[in-house]
């Protein structure tokens, strides 16, 4: 009788310390090993040759000048305020595609916000012209 | 004389119970939630952007690191050699899916406009006008 209770409680019950060690190294191995960023794609269409608009039949031109300022059509704009006179001037009746031309220093981060207030005024034709020095 | 003591390490059992679901519930969260994503040949920090439209794992593509320094597929390229191995990615990877795959460019965002440029205009000299730049989403 004596001997026979923790025989019993062993059947109930499999030793629960290896277990947890088992499974803490499984749950630390997810927690270090996975990765929750999420990606995401943004379309890029080059400008020239048959591919896409030319530049003279552009309604936007976007230039990010060498300073990191922007010019829209040869205008001086802030980023901030850049989606919604897109917007605007789309309201208007013209038809949206933009080229953006960028200065080779321009930093890719500085090219993606720019394309970023430009996909926000709803204009998916967005094409990369060339570079400026 | 082992009935107390039996009894008190069943119930010490028992309060270690709910610390093993617990965990079992985080084990399953992390195992289901999280990707397991081998590492790229270059260490890389994609822009940040809040484009919704998410990437397509059958592309190929073409790691830029910060110091201009290329891969196609994990293999690494110099810029003369770029377009040769893309083409073969491309057919191989067209073969492979039903001529689906596309062009998918993961570049470091402190690279610049200009060696981007260089980069998509051999790609568009090549008939690849249009990629698609991979960034992280914003939130």
């Amino acid at each position: 009788m004596r001997f026979e209770l923790p025989s019993v409680r062993k059947n109930r019950l499999v030793s629960m310390t290896p277990l947890i060690d088992v499974v803490f190294i499984l749950l630390l191995f997810f927690m270090l090993v996975s990765n929750f960023q999420q990606w995401r794609a943004m379309p890029l269409q080059l400008s020239g040759q048959n591919n896409g608009p030319t530049e003279r039949e552009q309604s936007f031109s976007v230039v990010i000048r060498q300073d990191g300022g922007l010019e829209l059509n040869n205008i001086p704009i802030a980023l901030e305020t850049l989606t919604a006179t897109l917007k605007r001037q789309i309201a208007d009746g013209i038809d949206p595609n933009v080229l953006i031309a960028a200065s080779e220093s321009t930093g890719l981060q500085t090219l993606v916000h720019v394309i970023d207030s430009i996909s926000a005024a709803g204009i998916d034709q967005i094409t990369l012209g060339g570079t400026l020095p | 004389m082992k009935f107390p003591c039996g009894e008190r390490r069943r119930k010490h059992d028992d309060h270690l119970i709910p610390l093993i679901n617990v965990v079992f519930l985080m084990l399953i969260f992390f195992m289901v939630i999280g990707r397991i994503a081998p590492p790229d040949l270059f260490q890389i920090r994609p822009p940040v952007s809040q484009s919704q439209q998410r990437e397509s794992d059958k592309d190929v593509t073409i790691l830029v690191s910060r110091d201009g320094s290329l891969a196609v597929d994990d293999t690494p390229v110099t810029l003369e050699t770029l377009i040769p191995a893309l083409q073969l990615s491309l057919d191989n990877a067209r073969r492979k899916q039903g001529g689906t795959a596309g062009i998918r460019v993961k570049a470091d965002a402190a690279l610049t406009a200009g060696q981007l440029m260089s980069i998509l205009k051999r790609l568009r000299d090549s008939g690849n006008a249009k990629v698609r730049l991979l960034t992280w989403s914003d939130r």
